[in-house]
């Protein structure tokens, strides 16, 4: 009898254990095909194919202010050069916009930084637009009708014979990286929302972090226990859970319509933020300060200490990798929250790169939600290198947290 | 104290020890009541049995003392308990005392000691004496038996009456030996036998003050009797 | 009671009355703690005596609920006295509690703490002698003298209680306060802080709370038995485990209460 009942108890932890096992493997399995199709979707975005162009700049007058020459107008011939048959002034707008528009200024500010090449004759590396970048990386199916491709066979036509003339080649995007949004994807890069993002983020850590940590130290450790303190800590509970979308409404209605600040600038949006974070940083505060041993707190209080030498002397550097932990899991929400965001204007489409926390700026998150939403095939890869960052760093910030736990932990 | 320990088998250990004790007391009582007898009819063989008897008291004496080494050893008994388990071993002692002086008495009686003196009226206040002691005894015990030390006063004095006795029998004896000096050697026997049963009656005595520590913990002093004695005066 | 009158009481409390809410916790208290000695409070659990204890260097003030009636005077100077700083009174008054609870500090910072804390000792060096002496006092210097920087929290169990104490006696408190200070050791380890309770009575008044009979036998010079808030009895300790004068305590130290 007995023995049947273990051999049953055995029989029970073994399944429980394989069901556990199991769990544990569709959760690797889910997340390595999320990453995977998202490191897979992601591969041409950080590579686009330019095209080797001979710009002749001889016939410019050296008397031109360099700031005004027709550099577009120089790229468009440059470029109308290697195809000396085609004449028609439709073909040749066609002809144009296999090339990026953005040829042109960059080619006005490789000048502007290097002023002798200004009347010489030169090689310079010209992006080519999405379509054809597409079409070089193999995207586009030639054997589809003419009419339901972005490219027809005309531009396939020059496109290839570009190639087999050995002037096109592929390189690492640098905008991707080092540019601002753009309506144009081989231009549009995630650096501006990065930069917005950090900003946004840094605001929301100089103010929810000490207001955090001195509210939990205060409720927790000097706060006489009655009806208000208690009602203000079942509000504190029940913010953790509100929407974060409502503090983005709270954001717009209190601070832009109330207070009159701008929109779309990182000081509100790390404000609104801030409001998210709070009661996470709050709770678990106060729940790190509580679970030092209370014999730590007896311990100096009986040799003399003040409360406030306990709290700043023992509990709190007790309590620092808890409250570390709690900040940077609160941060990292933050910084992959869009929609509160979007509700106080960092969603507009913004080139320039933040340099203050009083510049429009959008975020990283909301700089993924405005590229899926766009029509453009090209955007989809630029989606996915985005999410990519964004996941790199959430990981370092947790990495970071984890770092501080390690190196803060007291042991008992 | 009626109450019972927390751990019961510390109450069966003390219950066995009181109970030896009491046991103990008995062959004690035994052995002098032979004393009484084998004195009285002048008894050998009852005075050898007696003798004989000492041993099963040597024995038991043993085995007390084992029981409270180990209670102390091992539940570190702490006030009443403290004094009982304490006093158990100065009362084994005192039982086995006794034991031994009977077995005294009753050599000098089996050696046939009592006839060569031709001295019945000493015989018969050495019987008195014993009976006096006897008494002591029993009061000792019982009140022992019944965790109570009511009698102690009594007992010390009934032991004074006791130690007179054994003066004026010590006087008789004198008288006998300066009247007769020839049978100094036949006498001196009766001088060793109340010398004994005296001693007898101090252990009871001892006892009795033991008993009264046990209860009350205090020390009965000599000058505590007396200021019980006075009071009891009136 | 056989009171012999070697030593002056150092503390005097009458009429304590202490209260968790509308809960009594001791009723009515009086009793004198005197100098250089070692007095023990025996109880059942839940009897009152760490609670008196901690009335002793006000850590009841922690608790908000709890509200002490009475005085106690150390020093002639009434405690509860509202003109009496708390911190200053614990600053004379060591405490060592139940579980070793060392700082997660260095062994040194440690003993340290206290004297830095009340700004008693500025020089350096001065707080290095105070620290070993305080050790050395501790019966423990021999044993960290090599590992003063190592983290308190690494020493053994006895150790670390006794850094307690020797954090405790940094401060020169007048009294120590013990609330079941072996009860987390070894009996090696006890038998080492019994042995040090011993020591330090010729310089400290201690009052210890133990469980352990025993312990209030070997260690203290006078005990006192609560029982359900109440003081039952005070007096010698020998008279106590050996023929105590009332009855519930009879029970208690025999263990027949029940």
């Amino acid at each position: 009898m007995s023995s049947n009942n273990f051999k049953k108890r055995h029989r029970a932890e073994k399944r429980f254990k394989a069901y556990g096992l199991i769990s544990l493997v569709t959760a690797a399995i889910m997340l390595i095909v999320i990453i995977g199709s998202m490191i897979y979707k992601s591969i041409p975005a950080f590579t686009n194919y330019t095209l080797d162009l001979e710009v002749n700049m001889v016939s410019q007058s050296l008397d031109t202010d360099i700031e005004e020459i027709n550099y577009r107008g120089i790229v468009r011939d440059s470029f109308f050069s290697l195809f000396p048959e085609v004449q028609d002034r439709s073909e040749k707008r066609k002809l144009s916009k296999l090339i990026s528009s953005s040829a042109g200024y960059s080619l006005r500010d490789f000048i502007i930084e290097n002023p002798t090449y200004g009347n010489k004759k030169f090689y310079f590396s010209v992006l080519f637009t999405d379509d054809s970048d597409l079409f070089y990386k193999g995207y586009v199916d030639v054997y589809l009708p003419e009419d339901e491709r972005r490219l027809d066979n005309q531009e396939i036509f020059w496109l290839t014979k570009l190639q087999s003339r050995g002037r096109v080649e592929s390189k690492i995007s640098r905008n991707l990286f080092l540019n601002g949004d753009s309506r144009e994807p081989e231009v549009a890069g995630f650096y501006g929302a990065t930069i917005g993002s950090l900003i946004t983020i840094f605001v929301t850590l100089v103010l929810s972090f000490p207001i955090g940590v001195i509210t939990a130290i205060y409720l927790e450790n000097f706060a006489i226990k009655n009806r208000i303190t208690d009602f203000i800590e079942v509000n504190i509970n029940n913010l953790a859970a509100v929407p974060s979308i409502i503090f983005g409404l709270l954001g717009l209605a209190v601070f832009i319509n109330f207070f009159g600040m701008p929109r779309s600038v990182p000081l509100v949006g790390g404000l609104v933020l801030s409001l998210m974070t709070l009661p996470t940083i709050i709770i678990t505060t106060r729940s790190s300060l509580q679970s030092v041993p209370p014999s730590i707190r007896e311990a100096a209080l009986a040799m003399g200490a003040s409360e406030m030498q306990v709290v700043f002397q023992h509990l709190l550097p007790a309590a620092l990798p808890g409250i570390f932990t709690g900040a940077i899991i609160g941060l990292a929400r933050a910084f992959g929250e869009s929609a509160p965001l979007l509700l106080i204007g960092m969603v507009a489409f913004i080139v320039d790169i933040p340099a203050s926390i009083n510049d429009p700026a959008t975020a990283l998150p909301v700089q993924i939600y405005l590229w899926a939403d766009s029509p453009e095939r090209a955007f989809v890869a630029k989606t996915s290198a985005a999410t990519l960052i964004l996941i790199g760093l959430l990981i370092v910030i947790n990495l970071v947290a984890v770092i501080l736990r390690k190196r803060y932990e007291v042991k008992w | 104290m009626t109450e019972e320990h927390i751990v019961t088998s510390f109450d069966d250990e003390l219950r066995e020890l009181t109970d030896g004790l009491i046991h103990l007391g008995g062959l004690a009582q035994i052995a002098l009541a032979n004393v009484e007898k084998s004195l009285k009819m002048n008894d050998h063989d009852l005075a050898k049995k007696t003798i004989e008897a000492d041993k099963q008291i040597n024995a038991l004496q043993f085995e007390l003392e084992e029981m409270t080494f180990n209670i102390l050893a091992k539940r570190q008994p702490m006030a009443n308990d403290l004094r009982s388990v304490f006093s158990s071993v100065k009362i084994i002692l005192f039982l086995e005392r006794i034991g031994d002086m009977c077995k005294g008495v009753c050599k000098r009686i089996a050696k046939g000691d009592l006839l060569n003196a031709k001295s019945p009226k000493t015989i018969d206040a050495l019987v008195g004496l014993t009976k006096d002691v006897q008494n002591n005894l029993d009061l000792v015990l019982d009140d022992y038996a019944q965790g109570k030390a009511d009698n102690a006063l009594n007992v010390w004095r009934s032991d004074i009456k006791i130690d007179s006795s054994y003066a004026s029998i010590l006087t008789a004896i004198l008288e006998d030996i300066r009247n007769k000096p020839e049978a100094i050697e036949a006498l001196v026997p009766l001088f060793f036998i109340a010398r004994y049963l005296e001693r007898i009656g101090d252990q009871a005595t001892n006892i009795a003050e033991v008993n009264h520590f046990i209860v009350t913990g205090e020390v009965l002093t000599d000058d505590r009797k007396l200021e019980a004695e006075e009071k009891t005066v009136f | 009671m056989n009171d012999q009158l070697n030593n002056k009481s150092l503390i005097q409390c009458s009429n304590v009355n202490v209260f968790y809410a509308d809960q009594q916790a001791l009723f009515d208290i009086n009793l004198d703690i005197r100098e250089n000695e070692v007095t023990s409070l025996i109880g059942p659990s839940g009897c009152g005596k760490s609670t008196f204890l901690r009335c002793i260097n006000r850590m009841n003030d922690v608790i908000d609920i709890c509200k002490v009636e009475g005085s106690i005077s150390i020093d002639n100077q009434n405690i509860y006295d509202p003109e009496v700083d708390v911190v200053e009174l614990r600053s004379r008054i060591g405490m060592v509690f139940q579980k070793p609870n060392p700082f997660p500090k260095s062994v040194y910072d440690n003993v340290a703490y206290g004297p830095k804390l009340h700004g008693r000792i500025l020089h350096q060096e001065d707080l290095d002698r105070k620290v070993q002496e305080s050790l050395e006092r501790a019966g423990l210097w021999s044993e960290v003298k090599d590992r003063l920087h190592e983290p308190g929290t690494s020493l053994s169990g006895g150790q670390q209680q006794r850094l307690c104490i020797a954090r405790a006696i940094a401060i020169d408190p007048s009294v120590i306060l013990m609330d079941e200070p072996c009860s987390a050791l070894d009996p090696i380890a006890t038998a080492k802080i019994e042995e040090l309770i011993d020591e330090l009575k010729s310089k400290y008044t201690i009052t210890i709370v133990t469980h352990s009979m025993q312990q209030a036998a070997r260690v203290s010079q006078r005990t006192a038995f609560f029982h359900l808030g109440k003081l039952i009895e005070v007096g010698d300790t020998e008279k106590i485990f050996r023929s105590p004068e009332h009855e519930q305590t009879e029970a208690y130290v025999t263990g027949r209460y029940g």
